[in-house]
């Protein structure tokens, strides 16, 4: 009985100490939302958060909890209020407030609503521009019809001179703005974007995005479907963000790109900072290994179709969703978006990351497995639906939203977008040795891009029908 | 609180339970079927069923504590504290 409770007493002082010292990292995903909304209004940076106590960093995250989620949600009504149908007045006013109502959204919601809206904003702008120099025909008009109300269409048709339109063309090919709503008060109903340089808001690569695209709104974007002297791709054309790309080989494959976290500071603290993306080709027996989920999109996407053997993402991961560091996340219609055609038959896709495949049906007798199946099931219903719950959400709406998200599987969801491909994921929460303190300075892979050993349950699949691990 | 959640409550409360539950049994087995101190009555012929029942007994109760540090250290490792 003594050896009991000194087990018990050893058990309970590890958890004390264990949460007592536990500090809110920089960008935290459980933290996501506050962390938006101190990098968008300024309150800290990396540095000075690192340097708070824990008991005060969790005091700033109460604080900004609220906040956090108010703006939200108003930038989920302002993105939702965009994507209607403008009118004559809504489109000068967006066309005035520039991209500052695309990196609100941007920040929030993501590169894919954000790119949405930046689409419309710069094939309506693009419009009023060209309405005011010469007018617009009928081909015109028509690329308008997402965009604009029948009005407003209308009105643009009739209109043949800056005045009439409120946007002149400028000799760069960028507009200026006449309305009165210049880049002023609100549009959407959201106030303007509070971020004094989004370069500094490494919450979701915002820089990255406005780097890579004409995001600026300098560029000249022609109507009609021809590109404009200076290089601006047609209006509305659904082509993927601008990226440097690596220079091309005759047989159209890129050569492999060296390991972009030697050119990286390196991590100063015991745990390994350890993500990235292996791509392995057909015609090359070195892999391309990237630690920017960007880099590694923009090199996918240079690929000749049929060349991609294996593909690994390496980073943390929760049911549905593989992430590769802070700012890049793959589910399953991005995986398809990105490798649909460039797999090689029989090629393999790993999503080396925790619960990224279902747990499954089939009966085991390893008590570990049981244990992940109950932690997932823990942190990924029983903890968000209470979250929802204090928030105000209803029990049933709750319990219907998260019953559908614990048991996600991402592996399976991809292999349908990628037909005959073979996609890996983990059923269990994967333990990464290299993770433990001291063993990736050890192996002198604080950095690594690629996974050594993960001691997880693995499941493949191709078109959505399991399939033995390749 | 609503039936739902009740219930969501006790589904959560019975998977934290569970690995504290393998413990609290192993430690019963082992003291219900403890080994008999050395020149006690019949210390020499324990029935082999008794023998069987202490050494589950020591499995459940140390795997239940090994399955408790172990989902501890997988979270913190989650976490990105160890």
């Amino acid at each position: 009985m003594n050896m009991m409770r000194t087990v018990f007493c050893l058990l309970l002082a590890f958890s004390a100490a264990a949460s007592a010292q536990e500090t809110v990292s920089w960008n935290s995903p459980d933290y996501a939302r506050q962390f938006k909304y101190i990098q968008e209004r300024n309150l800290y940076t990396s540095a000075s958060w690192a340097v708070l106590p824990p008991a005060e960093q969790a005091r700033e995250l109460e604080k900004y909890r609220g906040p956090a989620a108010a703006r939200q949600e108003a930038v989920r009504r302002s993105f939702a209020e965009g994507m209607r149908l403008w009118g004559t007045a809504a489109a000068r006013q967006y066309i005035a407030a520039g991209t500052d109502t695309v990196k609100p959204v941007f920040l929030w919601q993501g590169r894919e609503d954000a790119q949405t809206l930046f689409r419309k904003l710069t094939v309506v702008r693009s419009a009023f521009a060209k309405a005011g120099a010469r007018g617009i025909d009928a081909a015109d008009a028509a690329a308008l019809g997402p965009y604009l109300t029948a009005e407003a269409i209308n009105a643009l048709k009739a209109a043949r001179s800056p005045r009439a339109t409120g946007v002149r063309p400028t000799a760069a090919g960028a507009t200026a703005a006449g309305s009165p709503a210049a880049g002023a008060g609100t549009v959407g109903g959201l106030e303007r974007f509070a971020g004094t340089d989004h370069s500094n808001l490494n919450a979701g690569g915002l820089a990255k995005f406005y780097d890579g695209q004409v995001a600026a709104g300098n560029d000249p974007v022609a109507l009609g479907g021809g590109r404009s002297p200076a290089g601006g791709r047609p209006a509305g054309a659904a082509q993927p963000v601008a990226r440097l790309q690596p220079p091309v080989r005759a047989d159209g494959v890129p050569p492999p790109v060296e390991v972009t976290a030697k050119t990286e500071a390196k991590s100063s603290g015991i745990m390994p900072d350890a993500y990235g993306i292996t791509v392995y080709t057909r015609s090359s027996g070195q892999p391309a290994v990237f630690r920017s989920g960007t880099e590694a999109e923009g090199y996918l996407r240079g690929l000749s179709d049929g060349s991609v053997s294996r593909v690994v993402f390496y980073g943390h991961g929760s049911p549905g969703l593989q992430t590769v560091g802070s700012n890049y996340d793959v589910d399953a219609e991005k995986a398809a978006q990105l490798l649909r055609g460039k797999m090689a038959a029989n090629g393999v896709v790993m999503f080396e990351g925790c619960n990224t495949a279902g747990v499954g049906t089939k009966t085991s007798i390893n008590p570990l497995y049981g244990l992940s199946i109950v932690a997932r099931r823990l942190m990924y219903f029983s903890l968000p639906y209470f979250q929802d719950r204090l928030e105000g959400r209803s029990a049933d709406d709750a319990r219907r939203m998260w019953e559908g998200e614990w048991n996600k599987d991402l592996a399976r969801e991809a292999s349908q977008g990628l037909r005959g491909a073979i996609v890996c994921g983990n059923r269990t929460f994967g333990l990464v040795p290299e993770r433990l303190p001291g063993v990736a300075q050890l192996t002198g892979r604080m950095e690594a891009a690629s996974p050594a050993y993960v001691m997880a349950r693995k499941a493949c699949y191709r078109n959505g029908e399991e399939v033995p691990v390749p | 609180m609503t039936a739902t959640d009740l219930s969501v409550l006790w589904e959560a409360v019975i998977m934290i339970a569970l690995p504290f539950c393998v413990v609290a049994a192993g430690a019963f087995l082992r003291r219900r079927f403890a080994r008999p101190a050395a020149g006690a009555e019949g210390a020499a012929v324990e029935p082999g069923s008794r023998k069987a029942a202490r050494v589950a007994g020591q499995l459940l109760f140390w795997g239940g504590i090994f399955a408790i540090v172990f989902t501890f250290i997988v979270f913190l490792n989650f976490k990105g504290i160890l």
